[in-house]
């Protein structure tokens, strides 16, 4: 049967979602509508065999076709659910492959209910800050209002400063439901891989208020798409105009800028220069501005930069009034009579969002550019920002903010007077750059294959991100497809990450995705907070930095706790394996979960101790020393007890303190530690305390849970 | 390659020759551990939220301060009476009256105040200031490592510091997540309590089990982590830190705080080679009823300076060979605002507490006076030293760090900057 696909956001995408994502779908429909002409009805798994590896290709694959079906389930997913395995080899693994590049043929219908309960998904910046209003804003207005704060308003202001982060659980908990639940799994692992790329902090200031938008809108529609689109996009997202100050950053003092007055022949050559791209619908349409207009109308059309805006805003009604008369100039004049300071406030250019998109995002750190370029194209970006600033709003140009002058990007001469398209040409540019090509084939290839990808690999994964116009599916489709995936050194080779731990360790124990943050915050404590790095470079892609004394620990750990039942939804007496193996040796017991959760490779040693707990390589060297343990050394105390249940949940001691708490503690600390705690909890938020401490193991459940705690499970 | 793979495939080549590997030296090298020399130890604490600092060490000689705060300004010693007044150090600055207990160690020339300290950058997001603070790299946001984690890497450049870089507890964070100023390549220890750092099942052999899954023959990264990290329990058993009760007298307040200090004198007094260690307090934002000699700065200051006198009362003699360093991302505004609070200002203030100073009863940095026209940006104290100065003069003699420029990229080591505390 023929009928036209349309790829439909898994969230509502807002009614102004930005041109490009429109585009994009756009696009992707336009691509498939043709496929379907070109193959005459050919369903979806038939048209993708027509792009299938050649059968010599099958051939040369180093990988067992067990170890062929358990690979692509690590990498192109977050690991495999009981009975995954078998699906794929039954599918056929190019098969199976083809189509978690195509995720917009995949229904997903549980997945998109079960992700309805989330009420914030999707929602603006704006909607949650009206919703759930920041701590400062709360206390800014008690303090317009009465001057002082009492005690009760204190523990008002505590609760409102604890529910504005209270959306942000639900993002990470969302993530956490999508890897371990969705059929588009390949779809979720470049969610993951380019929140990560293009990585934000939650943790800063009113980021948080962007994430919901940022995921929904921003980063999920263009993940396989064209990087120039999902690079524009983001570009143009508040979470990163936010996070990486371009919001703020205008044109020094002294340097030309597009007047109101200049910017209506400014845009009018920009919409005949820009041609077919049209990223936004911002900024078009709102007409010129001349020099006499007044402020109040500037105020009401929206025109008025954001520095102004604020301090006029901020004036008693009569000079409000009296100032909203005045032209621009005029106003400017009265400021400075009436806002002491006012006139001087330190504006200028920001260079820290221009570094990162070169360094970060495109070319990669060695790319060619210099300091003169990153301060160019921060100028090139001045007047990127968001329409109500701080308060959210969408992607705005600000041609008054906008350093007007000539510039010279990466050797290319830029002229005077452009407006927001030369931001949309200096993206254009890093795009198609040959060292963006390499720099994200690079690292898609660590990702996909290895921490070190053969030179040969990225060569090819990069000549076809340059061949298709930085297509994303493509681009993977070259890696996933390549021998050097499929080779022998390649199997098991990455350390998954504390997420992809979590993901696949509730994958493989068929447990149902948590409506709780809980699984979110396990992802949290074993190092991982969802959008929780602080650095603008995101989580380390490789194993070393994943792995040290502390983290092994915890993983262990946190192995030990899914087999104790300890890990949200986590049941072994549910599991299917335990059932098939409920009446069996123990011989075939260890066989049966190694080829469950292990595709059924794993080496003898390991075996071995999953069998009899003794290890022939310690055996043989007569090494007895090093395994004698303290065993009677229980180390845990009575105040762990207390810290473990009075975090899981809230005794009444507890609560009866929190108000005499909360009122003797500075209300803005108490909001930024409860914000903190959503990121970096620092109160009762370790793993060992989350878990508590695990009863004895034995029998099936001691194997099940060193198996999860075992090497190879935190492998990939 | 980086230095810790090359531990691991050097431990595999040791077993191939025949040799005993790194775990099995390092069960030996535990084994004798009351005969390890005592190291120097540098303790980090960071007051997170900007402390107020001209209520810390209040500037009670200088008359724009009773000016600018006529409710919130700590009275001068000759003043106010007892609690109530700011305690005399030398004539001009004085200590908020609850960190009496620091009066002790003022005496006994063990408490270094440093004033008009910090970032030469002028962030007012706490944010970015504690980013700042903790990367060493002011308004530079794409560092990725913490200064003292610099430190621990390039520490083990040296043959014998190979050795010294293998002790597991050399680098301790008391808090859940590793904290941003020892992030990076060398390995470090995040923990809420050194309970915690226990394989979780209680009882039964599921321990000894998970253990030889990691002892292989395999020396990979993952089987290397597990190898070491068993030995950092084993070295931890050894060592029992818990086995040291607070010495007779000392009492560590019951906060997190307290307790996490507590934990650190733990850890120095079992020898497991603690060099680095790290400790954060909130509560220092005080936007709203901030109080004066008494009220919420009073209560913090309190927890605050009751907790280090534990610490250092605690130690004893081994004081000598332990430098505490405290900071806060910036300081407060010097006029106080509309809500019996102050705001985010510039430069702020810091302790150094060690047995082994050499400006002794001595308030360091210059002094660059609270008169409007004397202010950053018409409202804050004014900046007169980097706090890479400080930072930097306390690795480098403390610690005997020699690669400031690593350390510190792009500002190094100018030693002119220093102040002479040590």
């Amino acid at each position: 049967m023929r009928r036209p696909f349309r790829f439909v956001p898994a969230t509502p995408t807002r009614v102004n979602a930005s041109a490009a994502v429109r585009a994009m779908i756009g696009l992707a429909t336009a691509t498939l509508s043709l496929a379907a002409c070109v193959n005459h009805g050919m369903s979806s798994s038939e048209r993708s065999l027509s792009r299938l590896p050649s059968a010599a290709q099958v051939a040369s694959r180093e990988q067992t076709a067990d170890q062929q079906a358990h690979h692509v389930l690590n990498r192109l997913a977050f690991g495999a659910r009981p009975g995954d395995a078998a699906a794929v080899r039954a599918m056929g693994v190019d098969v199976w492959i083809a189509r978690q590049l195509e995720p917009e043929h995949i229904s997903d219908a549980p997945t998109d209910s079960f992700i309805g309960n989330f009420k914030t998904l999707g929602k603006s910046g704006e909607q949650l800050m009206a919703e759930y209003p920041p701590p400062g804003a709360a206390l800014a207005k008690l303090r317009a209002s009465s001057g002082m704060v009492t005690a009760a308003d204190s523990i008002k202001l505590a609760a409102q400063g604890r529910q504005s982060y209270a959306f942000l659980g639900e993002i990470a908990t969302s993530r956490v439901a999508r890897a371990v639940m969705s059929e588009r799994q390949l779809q979720e692992v470049m969610v993951d891989f380019w929140e990560n790329h293009f990585n934000v902090f939650a943790g800063k200031d009113r980021t948080r208020y962007f994430l919901q938008e940022y995921d929904a809108n921003t980063i999920r529609p263009q993940a396989m798409g064209k990087f120039r689109d999902l690079l524009g996009a983001v570009a143009k997202s508040p979470a990163m105009l936010y996070y990486l100050d371009n919001w703020q950053s205008v044109a020094d003092s002294g340097r030309p800028t597009l007047s109101p007055a200049r910017r209506l022949a400014a845009e009018r050559g920009a919409v005949a220069r820009r041609g077919a791209r049209t990223n936004t619908g911002q900024g078009a349409g709102r007409g010129a501005a001349a020099a006499n207009t007044t402020v109040g109308e500037l105020m009401d059309r929206g025109l008025l930069p954001a520095a102004q805006r604020t301090r006029i805003e901020q004036l008693p009604a009569e000079r409000l009034a009296e100032v909203r008369k005045l032209t621009l100039a005029q106003a400017q004049q009265r400021l400075a009579q009436l806002v002491p300071g006012g006139a001087n406030r330190r504006r200028g250019l920001n260079e820290n969002y221009a570094r990162e998109l070169m360094e970060l995002h495109t070319l990669g750190v060695d790319g060619g550019y210099t300091q003169h370029d990153v301060t160019e194209v921060a100028r090139a970006l001045t007047g990127w920002t968001i329409s109500r600033g701080a308060n959210g709003g969408d992607f705005m140009f600000r041609p008054e903010q906008h350093d007007a002058g000539a510039k010279t990007i990466l050797g290319k001469a830029f002229p005077a007077d452009r407006g927001e398209e030369e931001g949309d040409e200096v993206l254009d540019m890093l795009a198609q750059s040959p060292q963006t090509a390499l720099f994200i084939a690079t690292k898609l290839a660590r990702r996909f294959v290895s921490d070190t990808p053969s030179a040969a690999l990225v060569a090819r994964a990069t000549a076809t991100f340059r061949r298709t116009d930085g297509d994303i599916r493509e681009t993977l489709r070259t890696i996933v497809t390549s021998n050097e995936f499929f080779a022998s050194n390649a199997y098991r080779a990455k350390v998954k990450s504390p997420f992809e731990l979590v993901a696949s360790t509730l994958r493989a124990m068929g447990a149902t995705p948590d409506t709780t943050p809980r699984s979110a915050q396990l992802v949290s404590r074993l190092g991982q907070p969802i959008f929780g790095h602080q650095a603008p470079n995101g989580y380390p892609e490789t194993g070393d930095a994943w792995m040290n004394t502390g983290s092994i620990l915890n993983r262990i750990n946190f192995g030990l706790a899914a087999a104790s039942g300890r890990v949200p939804n986590v049941k072994i007496a549910d599991w299917p394996t335990t059932k098939q193996l409920a009446s069996v040796s123990r011989e075939q017991q260890v066989d049966g979960v190694i080829q469950e959760l292990f595709g059924g490779a794993v080496s003898n040693d390991t075996r071995q101790v999953l069998l009899t707990g003794t290890n022939p390589f310690l055996q043989s060297k007569s090494a007895a020393d090093a395994m004698k343990t303290d065993s009677s050394g229980d180390s845990m105390t009575a105040t762990m007890d207390i810290g473990a249940s009075s975090d899981n949940g809230s005794t009444d001691r507890k609560s009866a303190n929190a108000a005499a708490r909360a009122a003797r503690r500075p209300i803005e600390d108490q909001q930024k530690s409860a914000g903190r705690e959503s990121i970096k909890p620092t109160r009762a938020a370790t793993l060992t305390q989350t878990i508590g401490n695990l009863p004895p193991l034995f029998g099936f459940t001691q194997i099940v849970g060193l198996a999860l705690g075992a090497p190879e499970f935190q492998r990939r | 390659m980086n230095r810790r793979i090359f531990l691991k495939s050097g431990a595999l080549s040791l077993v191939t020759l025949g040799l005993s590997p790194s775990f099995l030296r390092r069960t030996a090298f535990a084994a004798n551990l009351p005969t390890l020399s005592r190291g120097k130890t540098l303790i980090v604490l960071f007051q997170r939220g900007a402390a107020d600092a001209l209520n810390v060490v209040v500037p009670f000689g200088d008359k724009a301060y009773y000016q600018a705060r006529p409710q919130l300004a700590i009275a001068a010693p000759t003043n106010g009476i007892g609690a109530a007044a700011a305690i005399d150090l030398d004539g001009y600055f004085g200590l908020h009256p609850a960190l009496s207990p620091f009066k002790p160690l003022w005496d006994r020339g063990m408490l270094a105040p440093i004033h008009a300290v910090g970032s030469p950058s002028s962030t007012r997001s706490h944010f970015d200031a504690q980013d700042y603070m903790e990367t060493g790299t002011p308004d530079r946001k794409g560092t990725t490592d913490g200064w003292l984690n610099r430190y621990l890497a390039t520490r083990g450049t040296c043959e014998q510091c190979i050795t010294n870089a293998d002790v597991p507890f050399r680098a301790v964070a008391m808090s859940a997540q590793t904290p941003r100023i020892l992030e990076g390549a060398s390995p470090t220890v995040s923990m809420n309590s050194i309970d915690e750092f226990s394989i979780r099942t209680n009882g039964g052999d599921a321990e000894k089990r998970i253990e030889a899954l990691y002892r292989t023959g395999s020396s990979d990264l993952v089987h290397g982590s597990g190898s070491e990290m068993f030995e950092a329990l084993k070295v931890l058993r050894a060592a029992n830190p818990q086995q040291y009760k607070a010495a007779a007298g000392v009492e560590y307040p019951r906060s997190a705080f307290g307790q996490h200090l507590l934990q650190i004198a733990q850890l120095i007094k079992s020898n497991v080679g603690l060099e680095v260690a790290f400790a954060d307090v909130g509560g220092w934002d005080t936007h709203v009823n901030q109080g004066g000699a008494q009220g919420q700065l009073a209560a913090r200051l309190g927890d605050f300076s009751q907790s280090i006198a534990a610490l250092v009362t605690d130690l004893g003699d081994r004081m000598d060979d332990v430098v505490i360093l405290t900071m806060s991302e910036f300081g407060r505004t010097v006029r106080q605002n509309g809500t019996g609070g102050t705001d985010h200002g510039h430069a702020g203030a810091m302790f150094v507490i060690a047995g082994s100073l050499k400006g002794k009863q001595k308030v360091h940095g210059r002094w660059p006076g609270l008169a409007p026209e004397q202010l950053n940006e018409g409202r804050d104290l004014a900046l007169t030293t980097d706090f890479r100065a400080v930072f930097g003069e306390v690795a480098s003699k403390h610690l005997g760090a020699r690669q400031l420029d690593r350390i510190f990229p792009g500002y190094g080591g100018r030693d002119n900057e220093w102040l002479g505390l040590l």
